[in-house]
């Protein structure tokens, strides 16, 4: 039965793995053993094979190892004593040291910006408070098909969220039931009644039954009305009441 | 100058979000280098007055922010079950972002020898680190850059803030000496 392994490792990569292998086994950085850091690293795959997150970065990074290692075993022209290689643009391990350094530089800053975080990563600011980024990511995860529940869900802890004074509007909503109307037999009554008498008072319509679902679903058949038949919506003055008209 | 100062907070508290120091000038009239001087003053005045909250400047803005410490009870009220903390893979990420922007994922990549596809992704739901434009070379990669949030929630006034770079460079000499 396999062991219920927690890595909380799973996510270094080859880099942070070498580095810890040259520290465990005391390899020096400027002159690195290749065939031992080879031998433990393919092991290290080997052992951890099912912790690793992405094992192909892994494995090019083995390749690259015994690429590396390869080229090591062609005897060295400059030199006499094949023991002594010093490192200059022929050594095939330069581009290995100089990437495990880039990295433990990195690492090492990382290290350095933890605490910081630690100290002032709890801040918050005001605007993130009105719409706070969390309410903002639930909804695009979902955002692939939106179910109107959920847009009404969002809507209603938006409003249930609003400062004291907007509470009333929040009230308006409490009871309200959803599906109670269908805006295609109202948009069908709204557009029959137009025809027939070309011109409606926006406000007659709306209250025509009085309930607030009534009105919503009005509403929206309106706007449907507007975008897709020959209906306008006409106003005389500010405040006045809105005129639909049928053709023109 | 009092009333100055006063209209200023006014100005900051209104806003909720930054507000530049440049805009504070302008709308009050008064050149750049005395607002900042006032609003130094005033980030004084709300450090010694010690509340919830203090007063940062962040990139030549300021903004009011919630101290730390009441992180947990402030998460209560904005119905907040994100998790905060970072992992040292995604503080790296941060950090090779932080010095090397603008960086693509590649860029990243071959520093840490490992894709961070997944890292980048709960560093851009943080909003410590946010999408700026892409690269002019083949496959057009997508560049990456920190925010104002990663300096806020950092301590930062700005990018020349972060510690220097060459003394971690002279360690690691040292380290392998």
């Amino acid at each position: 039965m396999d062991t219920f392994n927690v890595s909380l490792k799973n996510f270094d990569g080859p880099f942070s793995v070498m580095l810890s292998l040259i520290e465990k086994h005391d390899i020096d950085l400027y002159d690195i053993e290749i065939s031992l850091l080879t031998d433990q690293f393919l092991k290290y795959i080997e052992e951890n094979s099912n912790n690793i997150d992405d094992i192909s970065d892994f494995l090019i990074m083995a390749a690259k190892l015994l690429e590396i290692k390869s080229f090591m075993l062609i005897p060295n022209k400059n030199s006499d004593d094949k023991d002594i290689i010093l490192i200059d643009e022929e050594d095939p391990r330069l581009w290995l040291v100089e990437s495990l350094i880039e990295y433990k530089k990195f690492k090492d800053i990382s290290r350095t910006l933890e605490p910081l975080y630690l100290k002032y990563g709890g801040r918050e600011t005001r605007d993130r408070f009105v719409i706070s980024n969390d309410r903002r990511t639930k909804f695009l995860k979902n955002s692939k098909s939106i179910e109107v529940s959920v847009l009404a869900d969002i809507f209603s802890k938006l409003l249930f969220n609003l400062p004291v004074e907007d509470n009333n509007r929040a009230r308006y909503f409490e009871n309200f039931s959803f599906n109670k109307y269908n805006v295609e037999e109202i948009r069908i009554d709204i557009l029959n009644n137009l025809k027939e008498y070309k011109k409606k008072s926006f406000f007659e319509i709306i209250t025509k039954i009085n309930s607030k679902e009534y009105a919503v679903t009005a509403f929206l058949a309106i706007l449907e009305l507007m975008k897709y038949e020959n209906v306008d919506a006409i106003q005389g003055e500010l405040y006045s009441d809105i005129y639909l008209v049928f053709g023109e | 100058m009092d009333n100055i100062i006063k209209k200023i907070e006014a100005l900051i508290f209104v806003s909720g979000e930054p507000i530049s120091i440049k805009k504070i000038s302008s709308i009050l009239n008064l050149d750049f280098s005395e607002t900042k001087k006032y609003i130094k003053d005033l980030i004084n005045k709300y450090k010694k007055l010690n509340l919830g909250f203090e007063l940062v400047e962040i990139n030549l803005s300021v903004q009011f922010v919630v101290k730390s410490e009441f992180d947990v009870v402030v998460d209560k009220l904005l119905d907040n079950d994100k998790k905060k903390l970072l992992s040292s893979s995604e503080l790296e990420v941060l950090s090779i972002i932080a010095y090397k922007q603008p960086v693509t994922r590649k860029d990243i990549f071959s520093i840490r020898g490992i894709k961070s596809d997944r890292l980048i992704k709960n560093l851009l739901e943080l909003s410590l680190i946010k999408e700026n434009g892409y690269r002019d070379t083949i496959g057009l990669p997508t560049l990456y850059v920190t925010t104002d949030v990663f300096l806020m929630k950092f301590g930062l006034k700005s990018l020349n803030d972060l510690p220097n770079i060459e003394s971690f460079e002279n360690k690691i000499d040292n380290l392998f000496d």
